[in-house]
């Protein structure tokens, strides 16, 4: 599956986390807040800042750091495997 | 500090720790109702305390269990024990044992969000790691239940390997199991059990956050069961709320609201407070004899209330009895116990009860405020507002979260400096706390006022754009700062938004008022005792050297009681002439000295040494110049309240040259150096409190006054030389 980047994502819609290309204080905050391999990042709302749900919350993210998250496309049957990844809009 | 504990047989279960006293530390991710449970457990008597450096405050409190007093501590909220913010890094210290004054904790309390384990559990499986006695808190468990999340408690606690107790701190349930379990910890008749956490850090992938997070979803999936449509209601609100445009709307709405009642609210108890402190300084007084009764009988008496009062700020300020401390209030004492007695009524009555009273005038203005904040901050939208203004903000290089701080500081720099703790960033916050004073705050509403009475009283239109302009200005000159500061000495890009935005919850009034009452009391101490020295200070500079009896009047003075004696009758012309000595006294003061001395650096932007005057005194308060202006013309001070007669008589003044001191050019150059100049003491030292050096609060002095006299002198040459002068 293609890899791209978080902040290319511009619909909503369910990716899986493959890497996070920062460094120091910019990664741990990423990643402290579950935004680290392998973890379902679901796009609720797109654009600069864009709101995403992962661990079960609600963040608000910059795009300048979305641009340093690697994702790749999830097909759907793994993604309502996920309660917390379900999308309820 | 040893255990002072009543019960002689303590020792026969093997307390914990017989020689100290037990400490139990609340950890938490933000959100999770930490401080509500820390208020349940403690009470209305918690303390802040922190630590030499940049301030941390650490609410500390103490609770009863089984008759034993043990001492709650309230950690700074954290997601991770890789601390970003200062106040997370002293989390971090103080469980990991690193911290150089506060040990380890005896027993930690993690308190978790029961809607959403998953997320928490991360901060748990860290905790786990550094094997600490612990009690894992599940608060906000009736949003739980309402929310028809079904946590297996029992089976959690088996897989933390520690008890893990259901509590709603905001109502109350399951405190008392809570207690009971913090007391069998205290009295070690819990068997502490560690699990093997090595699931965690052994074996993955490599990345630790990955693997504790794969923990927290296998414990979470194990022992929770979660409906589907989770947060429905707040995505509803979001999908308005964060709209780019919808939201920036609703932004600027609840903004405006919170500001128009900050100012509504408060303009009633300000009335009672003004009328109440003109109230005490008259009693005041009335209560000082018109001469000295009994010289043994008042030495000792004004030696004892100078005492009194150092003895009162000191408790207030947290100022330790040390030697230097001691022989200051005692010499210091002495002195005012040998001071003449009008100089001793004009001490207490202008200096301390006036000085205290120009502080706590603002008091209504900050507790409205901190309860908006509040209650902001506790409902879930302040992360929301952040999300909003981050794309504003980043362009001036400051994070979305400095608006807060920028808002609150259009009421008072102080409790906007206070505000700034939210942006995490440390270069970014200093950034927000340095340029904060340049925002229009009330104190410099007077001054506002008085000018444009003076310039455009006929012209309510120009009114309004000067006022306008000079909010603007204020605006202007900070965003600007701030992206200097970003470019030059505190390079670097604004930290970019990453923030948790929270599920919509009522705040609840207790924590609200709780915590308006710490900050209002924090207010109070911190710069309450420090304008009370700086009006007595300044006082003194106003007052000091006395003129002597022989001194010649100025050749102004000498005319005008000459023209009095000449027009005037009886009353009128000993109040008259009481003001032109007024004038002339504060002439020959310190502060009447420095005016002139300070002529050749003010006289460019077209102040004269009256209003060099004016500008020295308004350090404890800008507002001070107003009625500084009002005795050095020789109106009266009790005149300037009066703005009209005020303003007339300024009006009416002219120079050596026969032009007019107030031109227009004069009068918007006094302003543009008003709105830019830091002339509050009070906020420098918030400033120092809140960087941890002076360095940082001589900075913010300079570059403001230097910003000032730059825009003011260019203000008044082009003034001048458009035919304004």
């Amino acid at each position: 599956m293609p890899a791209s980047r978080l902040s290319d994502v511009l619909s909503p819609g369910t990716v899986r986390c493959v890497d996070v290309e920062c460094e120091g204080e910019a990664m741990i905050r990423l990643k402290r807040m579950g935004i680290c391999g392998e973890r379902m990042i679901e796009v609720i709302q797109p654009g600069d800042p864009m709101v995403v749900r992962v661990v079960g919350s609600r963040l608000g993210l910059s795009r300048r750091l979305a641009a340093s998250v690697v994702v790749e496309q999830v097909c759907d049957v793994m993604t309502s495997a996920k309660p917390d990844a379900v999308e309820n809009e | 500090m040893s255990d002072a504990s009543p019960q002689g047989a303590q020792s026969e279960f093997e307390p914990l720790r017989a020689a100290h006293q037990t400490r139990i530390a609340l950890v938490g991710n933000p959100n999770t109702g930490k401080t509500t449970l820390f208020n349940r457990l403690t009470g209305l008597r918690a303390k802040t305390a922190n630590y030499p450096g940049i301030t941390v405050d650490l609410r500390r409190g103490a609770m009863s269990l089984d008759h034993r007093r043990v001492e709650v501590i309230d950690l700074p909220g954290t997601y991770s024990l890789d601390s970003i913010s200062p106040e997370e890094k002293v989390a971090e210290l103080i469980l990991t044992g690193h911290h150089p004054v506060e040990p380890v904790p005896d027993i930690v309390v993690l308190v978790i969000d029961a809607t959403n384990l998953e997320r928490n559990l991360f901060l748990v499986s860290e905790l786990l790691d550094l094997r600490l006695q612990m009690v894992v808190v599940l608060n906000l468990i009736d949003a739980a239940e309402a929310l028809d999340i079904k946590i297996q408690v029992a089976q959690l606690s088996e897989q933390l390997g520690c008890p893990v107790v259901p509590v709603s701190s905001r109502h109350g349930t399951g405190i008392d199991v809570l207690k009971d379990r913090l007391n069998e910890l205290v009295t070690g008749r819990l068997p502490i059990l560690m699990t093997d956490h090595s699931s965690c850090t052994a074996g993955c992938s490599g990345c630790t956050f990955s693997a504790r997070y794969d923990w927290a979803a296998k414990v979470s999936e194990a022992t929770v069961t979660v409906p589907a449509n989770l947060d429905d209601r707040t995505a509803t609100i979001d999908r308005l709320v964060t709209n780019p445009v919808i939201g920036s709307v609703t932004f600027v709405a609840i903004m405006l609201g919170v500001f128009y009642l900050i100012f509504s609210l408060a303009s009633v108890p300000m009335d009672l407070i003004d009328g109440v402190f003109a109230t005490v300084g008259g009693f005041v007084d009335q209560l000082i004899p018109a001469s000295n009764v009994s010289v043994l009988l008042w030495y000792p008496l004004a030696g004892m209330v100078s005492i009194l009062i150092f003895f009162g700020s000191y408790q207030a300020a947290g100022i330790q009895w040390t030697k230097t401390s001691v022989a200051v209030s005692v010499v210091v004492s002495v002195l005012v116990a040998c001071m003449p007695i009008d100089d001793f009524r004009s001490l207490v009555v202008d200096g301390v009860v006036a000085g205290v009273g120009g502080i706590v005038i603002f008091l209504p203005q900050i507790c409205i405020l901190f309860f908006f904040i509040s209650v902001l901050e506790d409902s879930g939208y302040m992360a929301r507002a952040a999300f909003v203004m981050e794309r504003l903000m980043q362009r001036v290089g400051l994070p979305g979260k400095a608006f807060v701080p920028m808002l609150s500081a259009h009421a008072c720099a102080i409790p906007g400096i206070m505000a700034a703790r939210a942006i995490e960033n440390w270069r970014d916050r200093l950034v927000t706390i340095l340029v904060l004073p340049l925002l229009t705050c009330s104190a410099r509403l007077p001054v506002y006022a008085m000018i444009t009475a003076l310039l455009f009283s006929d012209s309510p239109v120009m009114a309004a754009v000067v006022f306008v302009s000079a909010y603007t200005l204020g605006i202007v000159a900070a965003l600007l700062s701030a992206w200097c500061l970003k470019k030059t000495i505190l390079k670097g890009e604004s930290v970019p938004l990453v923030i948790e935005l929270p599920p919509y919850r009522v705040p609840g009034i207790r924590n609200t008022l709780t915590t308006v009452m710490e900050r209002a009391a924090l207010f109070v101490r911190q710069a309450g005792t420090v304008i009370l020295l700086i009006s007595v200070v300044l006082w003194a500079l106003a007052t000091y050297p006395k003129m002597p009896d022989e001194a010649p009047l100025s050749f102004e003075a000498a005319e005008r009681i000459a023209a009095l004696r000449a027009a005037g009758d009886g009353e009128t012309l000993a109040v008259e002439i009481d003001r032109v000595m007024a004038q002339e006294s504060l002439a020959w003061s310190f502060a009447g000295r420095a005016g002139k001395l300070m002529e050749p650096v003010f006289a460019p932007l077209g102040f004269d040494w009256k209003i060099n005057i004016g500008v020295i005194s308004s350090f404890a308060a800008r507002e001070v110049v107003v009625s500084t202006l009002a005795i050095v013309y020789g109106i009266g001070e009790d005149m300037a309240e009066d703005e009209a007669s005020l303003v007339e008589i300024l009006r009416r003044q002219t120079r050596a040259d026969g032009g007019l001191v107030f031109s227009t050019a004069t009068g918007l150059s006094l302003l543009v150096f008003f709105v830019l100049a830091m002339q509050c003491l009070p906020t420098q030292a918030v400033t120092r409190r809140e960087t941890g050096s002076w360095k940082w609060a001589a900075f913010q002095l300079i570059y403001m006054t230097v910003l000032a006299w730059v825009a003011a002198f260019a203000t008044y040459q082009i003034g001048c030389a458009s035919g304004l002068g």
